[in-house]
């Protein structure tokens, strides 16, 4: 029987959320073993997404990924958690090529664009 | 009457020897001598009227090829310039082929430069606008990173959140 990438994101959520941190590496291996033997492999990086999703939701979280010219400012942060439904866990990325403003992106999902670089990449190229 | 031919001296025999003879020597003379004669006369007065004859029709010849040669060359002189004439109409008409190929030619060249010179204008234009493009996208690069952070971001940060409210939620 063939398995959906929800189907093995959803075992492999429920199989890891009750275990302790010891067991988990012994468990993913197991999963691994499973998909290579059902010759699903190449399903392993939309499984794990699904998967993050799913325990991001199960926490109550978004990863917000935000690049930006210069460090977030602690308003800034507020600011953006203010517009999400849940709390986030970031992931700051520092890119000084953005020129300015910041890129979002959360859960691998939404990207707001708000960046400088953006804006004048838009601007020239209306031409 | 005898007597008197007698005392003439007058002998018949030898009078009709002489007759005799002179007739034999007159039908000789006729027969090998006048007849011959005659006959060359005969032959020669027929061949100078053959020359006359022959002369009169030569004549008549030479006028007649002097009437023919006239009129070939009075229908060669109407003919040469019938074709002097048509040789200059064709010529004007060709002259004014040329000087019409010429005209279009030199239009063509014309137009041509023209178009040349529209392109590498809009060439010009072209590069001199991505130059200037260039140079201004690299100074207001240069402006927004001399720009401090938070007067820079502020605009973008609330369009950033401004997008992200109005973006789906997961």
């Amino acid at each position: 029987m063939k398995y959906t990438v929800t189907q093995y994101a959803e075992a492999l959520a429920e199989a890891l959320a009750p275990a302790g941190a010891e067991k988990r590496p012994s468990m993913i291996r197991r999963f691994l073993g499973m998909l290579r033997k059902n010759k699903d492999s190449k399903l392993l990086a939309a499984i794990v997404r699904k998967t993050e999703r799913r325990w991001l939701a199960d926490q109550n979280l978004h990863k917000v990924a935000v690049t930006s010219a210069s460090p977030l400012t602690a308003a800034v942060k507020k600011e953006i958690e203010a517009v999400l439904t849940r709390k986030p866990m970031w992931e700051e990325k520092i890119d000084p090529a953005i020129l300015g403003g910041m890129r979002i992106l959360v859960d691998d999902e939404t990207m707001i664009d708000a960046s400088a670089r953006s804006r004048l990449d838009r601007m020239f190229s209306a031409r | 009457m005898s007597e008197l031919l007698h005392n003439f001296g007058v002998d018949w025999k030898l009078l009709i020897a002489q007759a005799v003879n002179f007739f034999v020597l007159l039908l000789v003379l006729w027969k090998f001598a006048y007849k011959p004669i005659l006959e060359v006369f005969r032959t020669r007065r027929e061949s100078i009227a053959q020359g006359l004859r022959d002369a009169e029709e030569a004549s008549q010849r030479l006028t007649q090829a002097e009437k023919i040669g006239e009129e070939k060359i009075t229908v060669a002189r109407t003919e040469a310039l019938g074709i002097v004439n048509q040789a200059e109409a064709l010529g004007r008409t060709r002259k004014e082929e040329i000087l019409q190929e010429a005209t279009d030619k030199g239009d063509a060249v014309l137009a041509q430069a023209r178009q040349g010179a529209m392109e590498e204008r809009l060439k010009a234009e072209e590069a001199f606008y991505k130059d200037a493009e260039g140079l201004l996208r690299a100074g207001m690069e240069h402006i927004l990173i001399a720009l401090p952070p938070e007067a820079r971001d502020r605009e973008l940060t609330r369009r950033a959140i401004a997008a992200l409210k109005t973006a789906p939620k997961s």
